[in-house]
């Protein structure tokens, strides 16, 4: 491992446990508003058509999206600060006491973008920027590759083109409401992630609620519809999707990584999982990865995967009132082996760690893993 | 109850808020027009220093939106640096709940500014 304890700048402010402490922080958010940065990096044909009045608009523009809720921050993406090199995010790092920021792309409006190419295009250009601008500025920085996953063949030519460069922790996409990843055309992805030993880090996109043609999505009203709930329901429909289908029985050293899709609903998810499975698996067998293998049944219970194979952002914490009940759900989560502290710096969801020093029930152990050492058996540090 | 001198009125400038310690207690006072307020300072939801409120970001020209927090002096709100929780300045009742930040009485003696804790 390349990266060793931060020291940040004398900050009083910043409690002294958060200071000694090793903080991995696997969600650090870069600006959502660069993409003018990637220019000297995109083609010109694409420069030309992004680089005039409205031309960002499939970019920034989402098919529904409540602002009015926090009138302290619109939709609250840089309550914080905002980051756009290296400098900006050791700033943060001494800011918030953190000694590995993993830094989290800021284009979470392009699985809605209509033009592959393109996409594709500011894909390779994010990670060229990230290489040259934010990386380089310290060794903790970390970065994840940014893949154009609404194409399995394209993802792999970009990490055949950046997947070796160390600074690159992880490969990066969405677990929103444009694809399901047990799909067998990812298996070619899945091949080049176990190769280069890369996990594939899944965050919400913005645009990951229900479809406004629909029923359930034209009745959103609020925020916390959109944005509380509506990624959950894609980040348990992936999971299970992913796990019944046989990809981790292909690929048993495939991590994926969920960002902000929330955790507790882990226990309800493996319950629910293993007693289908065991009422009513003829059907696994059908799957066509299963099928292609000749696979009649999953080498394990559902529920085994997901906690050998799948981790999450502590972030959104959801601390409960009672701190005794979130003890119990750290152990029904089997959170020290699929938890990994996050932040999601600088966004008004984010959760600063003083929760996971001051909560009476997370014992040092306990704190360990979830503050690092999860995630350096995870990512590629 | 003690009153504690804690400043004077020139050091919370309009619209601002500084954080103070009586008694090791951790004190936020605010200046909405002249009117000063004392809350803990210390967010109730996850323990922010309402105070922060006045810090730089990072990045600032580069931001969206306004952040973090907000002193508004004409609805005698603050909203938590964190995460926008709301609070009347008078009372430290949250906006959505029933929930209450602790409050102190702020006595103005000319340029002298105490807090009864
Ligand atoms: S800490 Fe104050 S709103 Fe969260």
């Amino acid at each position: 491992m390349s990266v060793k304890k931060f020291q940040p700048a004398d900050r009083p402010e910043i409690p002294e446990a958060v200071r000694e402490a090793f903080i991995v922080d696997i969600d650090v958010h870069l600006s959502i508003k660069m993409l003018d940065d990637l220019f000297p990096y995109m083609d010109d044909r694409i420069v030309d058509k992004l680089d005039r009045p409205w031309g960002k608009y499939q970019f920034e523009a989402i098919d529904w999206l409540p602002t009015w809720a926090n009138d302290a921050g619109g939709i609250g993406v840089d309550s914080h600060g905002t980051a756009k090199t290296g400098e900006d995010i050791l700033a943060m790092m001494e800011s918030m006491g953190t000694d590995v920021p993993i830094v989290t792309p800021g284009f979470q409006s392009l699985p809605q973008v209509a033009y592959p190419r393109m996409k594709e295009e500011v894909c390779r250009a994010y990670n060229d920027y990230v290489l040259e601008h934010v990386t380089s500025a310290h060794d903790n920085i970390h970065a994840q590759i940014l893949l154009p996953l609404w194409d399995p063949e394209q993802a792999v030519a970009e990490l055949d083109r950046v997947g070796s460069e160390p600074d690159f922790a992880a490969a990066y996409g969405w677990f929103g409401k444009f694809w399901r990843l047990g799909n067998p055309e990812y298996d070619q992805l899945y091949d080049k992630l176990t190769e280069l030993d890369l996990p594939l880090s899944l965050h919400l996109d913005v645009a990951s609620y229900a479809d406004k043609a629909t029923p359930e999505g034209d009745a959103i009203r609020t925020w916390i519809e959109a944005i509380g709930f509506d990624p959950a329901t894609h980040a348990i429909m992936n999971t299970v999707n992913m796990i019944v289908t046989g990809v981790f029985d292909k690929y048993p050293d495939l991590n994926v990584v969920y960002q902000e899709g929330g955790v507790h609903w882990l226990p309800f998810v493996a319950y629910r999982m293993d007693e289908f499975y065991q009422h009513t698996p003829e059907d696994v067998q059908l799957a066509e990865r299963m099928y292609d293998q000749n696979k009649k049944y999953l080498d394990k219970l559902p529920s085994e995967y997901l906690w050998e194979n799948v981790k999450f952002s502590t972030q959104p914490v959801c601390l409960p009132d009672n701190p005794k009940h979130y003890e119990w759900l750290l152990e029904m989560e089997h959170a020290e082996n699929t938890l990994m502290f996050a932040t999601d710096w600088p966004h008004s969801t984010n959760d600063p760690p003083t929760w996971i020093f001051e909560h009476p029930h997370i014992d040092e152990p306990m704190r360990e893993r979830i503050l690092h050492e999860t995630a350096e058996e995870v990512y590629r540090l | 109850m003690t009153e504690h001198i804690v400043g004077s009125v020139d050091e919370v400038p309009d619209g601002g808020v500084i954080g103070v310690e009586v008694d090791g207690l951790e004190i936020a006072i605010f200046n909405c027009d002249g009117d000063f307020y004392a809350m803990q300072n210390r967010c109730i939801h996850r323990r922010a220093a309402l105070h922060r409120i006045d810090e730089e970001r990072i990045g600032e020209d580069d931001c969206l939106t306004e952040g973090p927090g907000d002193i508004d002096c004409e609805k005698r709100v603050t909203a938590c640096p964190w995460h926008g929780w709301k609070f009347e300045l008078e009372t430290g009742q949250h906006q959505t709940t029933e929930k209450r930040m602790r409050t102190f009485p702020v006595i103005v003696d000319g340029d002298e500014l105490r807090v009864d804790v």
